[in-house]
């Protein structure tokens, strides 16, 4: 099995009369649980649409389980996305459909399972996230939680070896996300598997992650493990977490 | 208004038509790209949303369709029996009912019933779908979001179409046929004769023609449009632009139709 799940070399993105993203070097292995975070504008959402396979136009490559993700045709654009679980901050469920509807979205669209063998890994997924009591509801109907919690089960439900999470979490009250940490804290202990935040609240994730990579204007300016992530003096990343005007970054 | 900047609008509004026109064959080319997808994708997953479209523009419109059909049907038929005596071509009965209903009005009305009613939701649905980012999220999950929101309702529309241009034909005829005794008598066997001698095989071809193109053509463009809104406030002009030029292309192919099937 191969260990590392993306490869990210030398990657450079030009967008909007700026460099989006400099000479990117990063690895993912299989059991990282990564956080990537900084300032708005320094290439954390342009690094997710790199590797959903979205954005195309760059130099350098990203590669997915040894693939090259930019080269991917049609089909095979499709098929890496369903590889990926991804959740964004702003969940995108199916206005038009229930809970259930929602969760069981990507395996009615791609799995040869049958209906009855999907209605059992939905209704698993059902009680593992405490949505019985609002399993035939619409999204409108739902509380900001209960969105959330129905956003990751669909996300996870093709039981993906990478799992991005883009901005999500922060605007629900944590006891209402208990049994999304639970499975995040299951993921973690998972050797074959990895999972990626990307956040511009680094400290939510230290329960969840062990890599934390600060990037501005483009560039990693800090990287390390938990601890290192704790205690360390480097300038950006003091200034980013007291939230400072003053610093090596400019925020204007 | 300044007209020495006439010939430069005008010059504008041409290539902007122009340039609408390549987007709308990139999409079409987009979605057959897609049909690509179909052999690594389970069918369950569109069957449903065929279902759900084909009773909403079907079955859902069908009583707005016998009821226009009726009244449509009623004032032809009485207008047909009170004044073609006059000028002494009363044997044309029959010609005149399946020239104005079955080859125009039928496909005709339908398709305005559909476009107004089943295009504009349609638009709406997409467009809110588009710019609550839901169709992004559904493409991130790996669905091909062409095959899986266009296809199916082009299926629906087709199937949907046809049988409303049957059943409003049927209803303007016969339904019209009760009406118009209310007025004038017209014993039912002459009637019934009168339009089987009218009917000839090139009209239900035409009338399958047209039901297939607007089937295929309304969702097509409803969903074009539909795509196009990246803010709240586009929604409304989309959806405006698509049951328009929806309309517009309609009664253009209508007439091209026609003068294809009968000049």
């Amino acid at each position: 099995m191969e260990q590392s799940l993306v490869i990210i070399d030398r990657l450079s993105v030009l967008g909007e009369g700026r460099e989006k993203i400099r000479g990117l070097s990063l690895v993912i292995q299989r059991s990282d649980n990564v956080v990537i975070f900084g300032p708005e504008r320094s290439g954390l959402t342009t690094l997710s649409s790199i590797l959903l396979g979205i954005d195309t136009e760059y130099e350098g490559n990203a590669y997915y389980k040894g693939r090259i993700i930019k080269d991917f045709d049609y089909i095979e654009r499709h098929g890496h996305k369903r590889d990926i679980g991804y959740l964004h901050g702003d969940y995108g469920l199916m206005s038009n459909m229930n809970v259930e509807e929602n969760i069981s979205l990507p395996l009615e669209y791609h799995s040869e399972l049958s209906s009855a063998e999907i209605g059992e890994i939905v209704d698993g997924l059902i009680l593992d996230f405490g949505l019985n009591h609002c399993r035939t509801l619409r999204p409108i109907q739902l509380s900001g939680s209960e969105i959330f919690r129905t956003a990751y089960a669909r996300s996870i439900i093709m039981d993906p070896d990478f799992l991005i999470i883009d901005h999500a979490f922060m605007d629900h009250a944590a006891i209402g996300l208990l049994p999304v940490f639970a499975d995040l804290e299951k993921r973690r202990k998972d050797p074959h598997k990895a999972t990626l935040f990307f956040t511009y609240h680094p400290k939510f994730f230290l329960d969840f992650a062990d890599r934390f990579i600060m990037f501005y204007k483009g560039t990693v300016v800090f990287e390390g493990e938990r601890e290192t992530f704790l205690e360390s003096d480097n300038p950006y990343l003091t200034q980013f977490l007291r939230a400072s005007r003053w610093g090596p970054m400019d925020l204007d | 208004m300044d007209f020495r900047n006439l010939p430069g609008n005008a010059g504008r509004r041409v290539i902007g038509s122009w340039n609408d026109v390549k987007h709308f064959r990139d999409f079409v080319r987009s979605i057959l790209m897609s049909f690509k997808s179909l052999k690594y994708i389970r069918l369950r997953s569109l069957y449903t949303i065929v279902i759900n479209q084909t009773i909403f523009t079907g079955i859902d419109a069908l009583m707005f369709v016998v009821l226009i059909a009726l009244i449509i049907g009623g004032t032809v038929i009485i207008q047909a029996s009170t004044n073609l005596p006059r000028f002494g071509i009363e044997g044309f009965f029959g010609n005149i009912l399946v020239i104005i209903i079955a080859r125009e009005l039928g496909p005709l009305v339908t398709a305005l019933i559909v476009i107004s009613r089943s295009g504009s939701a349609m638009a709406t649905e997409i467009a809110v779908q588009q710019w609550s980012r839901e169709i992004l999220s559904m493409e991130i999950m790996g669905i091909d979001t062409r095959l899986y929101i266009v296809f199916p309702r082009i299926i629906a529309s087709i199937f949907s179409i046809t049988s409303l241009i049957v059943i409003f034909d049927a209803v303007a005829f016969f339904g019209g046929y009760v009406i118009s005794l209310t007025t004038v008598y017209i014993p039912v066997d002459q009637f019934i004769q009168s339009l089987l001698d009218a009917f000839s095989f090139k009209d239900l071809v035409s009338a399958l023609i047209k039901s297939v193109t607007y089937g295929i053509l309304i969702p097509l463009i409803a969903s074009y449009y539909g795509f196009q809104p990246r803010s709240k406030f586009q929604v409304p002009i989309f959806v405006g632009r698509a049951v328009i030029r929806t309309l517009f292309i309609i009664f253009v192919i209508n007439a091209v139709m026609s003068a294809i099937f009968y000049f």
